[in-house]
């Protein structure tokens, strides 16, 4: 679904973001992608959904290139970003009325899937709400339900849950799981290993910009937790 | 003591910094530019009350010119105070002040001081030349100086009081209603265009007016609260005094009360769960544009800022469309030869053209939301790039907002001064041409420099609506650029060509056209390229 292939993003600089980075997620997986601060996470994330360009590598999405087309390739993702920055002064119903409309979802669609979604996540009764009233976990909740509401293929996530309560937490975890049982699939980037542990198929451990370790959970920890593991590989690899 | 004296020097600190971003003025040259600034206002608010009251005083009105010089203070006061009420009471720092080890009253008395010195500072300008006019001309003893300058320390308090009491409403709209920020963007332009209208023309009505002592008392008193501190001041009757004491004093309180109920009351959350949803589809472009235009209207700074020339280009058309074409003759009268010529009677068909022309694109010039439009986006520039849209359709969007905002009043403005001027249907059609494609032009050109200095790491909108460099340019670009399109024509007028000012005007159009399709293509390729590498 994802194969990000020999990616190599350099800061205006000179800084190197991410080098020579590969990997691919399957459909029905959820890959999780863990690392320091600074490691090169966000970069990687950034230039799969097409906010960053990239100098060498390739990037597709169900075989589309963000690079070569990508109104199609992100017409088939969805991305949530670590901080939503969302537009303040608009209410949460519009803000997704307008994801809708660019995804050309039908009227009847998506009043059931907002609908869904907004009352799983405990935030039906704000979307008439701006979103400048909003908590940073309601804000994050919008944009998932944003990520959602269009049934993409591929789901990018840059640290999904970091703000949401423990509920929510749990339902979006529930959501991620039925979403990649009908064979889509979804990549993010998390800081709490507990929840990569349970949740992820396959993981990959980035450190300056470079892929240290990447597989099944299996492969990357064996009989150890996956704490234990990646502080000794990301100490290794000094 | 000592946490006020900090948060005071903190905000002299912050108002200093806000004139030098970059840091590349040493800081003393930013104060003293600052500075220079506020005496330039000063000198003129001064002139202004020092003129009227002049010309008052001629006219034996020594009473009522401190009646005018406390009225005018009292608009200025008020215009500052309905501007600043229109922003939220809570700035961003508010949170942080009051998690800090400082009293509460502190916190609200350095926010609130702020606001009563500028006030103060207002009723000063005009009201000491007024008073010393009143003692030296009017012949009236100093005593009546001291009163006044006592008594201006206090006049700040009822427009102060007026302005906060609309803060709390409009921050209650805001939040409550869905036309909230269009009230308070409205009351924002009202509050400056009111200031614009009044203050320039208290001169020339001094001048004009033709009253008796007793009939200027009884207009006085048409207006107690302005009559009772006149009177405090010139004659020092004690009920004026106690009156004054009253209205100054409890509006001072109630001031004070609602500011530190605004700063550190309870947040306003309107109940909108059981409001419909509305669940209204429209196409990938439209939504984008629908989008764009909401965005627009959702921040009273943006509209503030942009949408002044429409709002005076309209006033000013229903201003001529009452009062004929006559009410520029001040500007269209000459002395020739002993004998006034009213240049106006002269004037035909194209002629009319050149001048509407000038008046138009000088709104035009200042009136588009283009220059700022990339960067208002900042750190939300997400959404739009990771979203199927193609990178044209957002750039189209931005520039239909800009062009709408001012476009469709620009021709009926266009239609109604030429049917005023009756200046015929070729002279009108090259107008409404000729205007639209320089609004199209400024607009392009404005995106351009939008995208070539978009800066999306702001902290708050006005850095990039009302400082942001490409703004500035664009608009000292697009006065230019208004200024040399009049050039010629005026000048084919002047040597009296008729045909010579039609050729000109149809030249400057294609002209025009061409600079407008080459901006285009910059704007779809470079503009493209150039927004698709912006990061928040």
């Amino acid at each position: 679904m994802l194969k990000i292939e020999h990616l190599t993003k350099t800061y205006p600089g000179g800084k190197v973001g991410v080098s020579d980075l590969s990997l691919e997620v399957k459909p029905g997986e959820i890959y999780g992608f863990i690392g320091h601060n600074g490691a090169g996470k966000t970069t990687t994330i950034k230039a799969v959904v097409g906010l960053h360009n990239f100098e060498a590598g390739k990037i597709t999405i169900d075989g589309i290139s963000i690079s070569d087309d990508p109104i199609k390739a992100k017409s088939i993702l969805a991305y949530i970003p670590d901080n939503p920055e969302l537009y303040d002064n608009l209410t949460g119903m519009q803000y997704l009325n307008f994801v809708a409309d660019v995804f050309r979802v039908p009227k009847h669609d998506r009043k059931a899937r907002i609908e869904t979604y907004a009352e799983n996540l405990e935030l039906i009764n704000a979307l008439n709400n701006q979103i400048a009233s909003y908590s940073h976990g309601m804000k994050q909740k919008l944009a998932i339900i944003a990520a959602f509401l269009h049934h993409p293929k591929m789901i990018v996530m840059d640290e999904p849950f970091v703000g949401l309560d423990p509920k929510a937490a749990f339902i979006v975890k529930k959501i991620m799981r039925e979403f990649c049982d009908q064979g889509n699939a979804i990549f993010f980037s998390t800081h709490v290993l507990e929840v990569a542990e349970k949740l992820c198929d396959k993981i990959a451990i980035i450190k300056d910009g470079k892929l240290i370790a990447s597989g099944t959970m299996e492969e990357v920890k064996g009989d150890a937790s996956l704490e234990e593991v990646f502080l000794g590989i990301t100490e290794e690899a000094k | 003591m000592r946490s006020l004296y900090l948060l005071i020097r903190t905000e002299f600190l912050s108002l200093v910094g806000s004139t030098n971003r970059k840091g590349k003025t040493p800081f003393v040259v930013a104060a003293i530019l600052l500075i220079v600034f506020g005496l330039l206002m000063i000198g003129t608010m001064a002139f202004t009350g020092g003129v009227t009251a002049y010309e008052l005083v001629k006219k034996d009105l020594t009473e009522f010119s401190i009646f005018v010089s406390i009225s005018l203070s009292m608009v200025i006061a008020l215009m500052f105070g309905v501007v600043n009420s229109t922003r939220d009471a809570k700035s961003s720092d508010t949170g942080m002040l009051l998690a800090m080890p400082i009293p509460k009253s502190s916190i609200v008395i350095a926010k609130l001081l702020g606001m009563y010195l500028l006030d103060v500072l207002c009723t000063m300008v005009m009201l000491i030349p007024t008073l010393w006019i009143v003692c030296e001309y009017g012949h009236q003893p100093y005593s009546v100086f001291g009163r006044g300058v006592l008594i201006g320390f206090l006049i700040p308090a009822l427009p102060l009081f007026i302005s906060l009491l609309i803060s709390a409403l409009m921050n209650f709209l805001r939040k409550a209603t869905k036309f909230g920020q269009f009230a308070s963007s409205f009351l924002s332009i009202g509050a400056v265009l009111l200031y614009m209208f009044v203050v320039p023309r208290m001169s020339s009505f001094a001048d004009q007016i033709d009253i008796t002592p007793a009939d200027a008392v009884s207009k006085m008193k048409l207006i107690p609260p302005f009559y009772w501190i006149t009177e405090a001041i010139y004659s020092a009757k004690p009920l004026s005094v106690l009156l004054t004491l009253v209205i100054t004093l409890i509006p001072l309180v109630l001031a004070v009360y609602i500011h530190t109920r605004g700063l550190t009351g309870v947040e306003f959350h309107a109940d909108n769960s059981k409001k419909a949803r509305s669940y209204k589809s429209a196409s990938p472009r439209m939504a984008v544009f629908k989008m764009e235009f909401r965005r627009y209207f959702s921040s009273t700074n943006y509209v503030m800022n942009t949408l002044f020339g429409t709002l005076a280009l309209l006033a000013i058309t229903i201003i001529i469309a009452v009062q004929g074409v006559g009410v520029l003759s001040e500007f269209g009268t000459v002395e020739y030869e002993g004998k006034t010529v009213d240049l106006l009677t002269y004037l035909t068909g194209p002629a009319w053209t050149c001048i509407w022309m000038i008046f138009i694109n000088f709104f035009g010039s200042v009136t588009f939301t283009t220059p700022s439009s990339v960067s208002i986006e900042g750190r939300r520039i997400w959404l739009n790039k990771s979203l199927p849209i193609e990178t044209k359709d957002i750039l189209h969007s931005k520039i239909l907002v800009s062009l709408l905002i001012f476009q469709p009043l620009s021709v009926v403005c266009c239609i109604i001064l030429s049917i005023v001027s009756s200046c015929g249907i070729l002279p009108c059609l090259l107008l409404i041409v000729s205007t639209s494609l320089f609004q199209l032009l400024t607009t392009l050109v404005g995106l351009i420099f939008g995208l070539i200095y978009a800066r999306l790491d702001w902290t708050n909108e006005a850095q990039v609506i009302k400082n942001g460099f490409a703004v500035i340019l664009s608009m000292v670009i697009n006065m230019l650029l208004a200024f040399i399109m009049c050039i010629a024509p005026i000048m084919a007028l002047i040597i009296g060509k008729t045909g010579l000012t039609y050729i000109i005007l149809a030249a400057e159009i294609l002209v025009i056209a061409g600079l407008c399709a080459g901006a285009y293509a910059i704007i779809t390729h470079y503009g493209v390229r150039k927004y698709e590498s912006l990061n928040g």
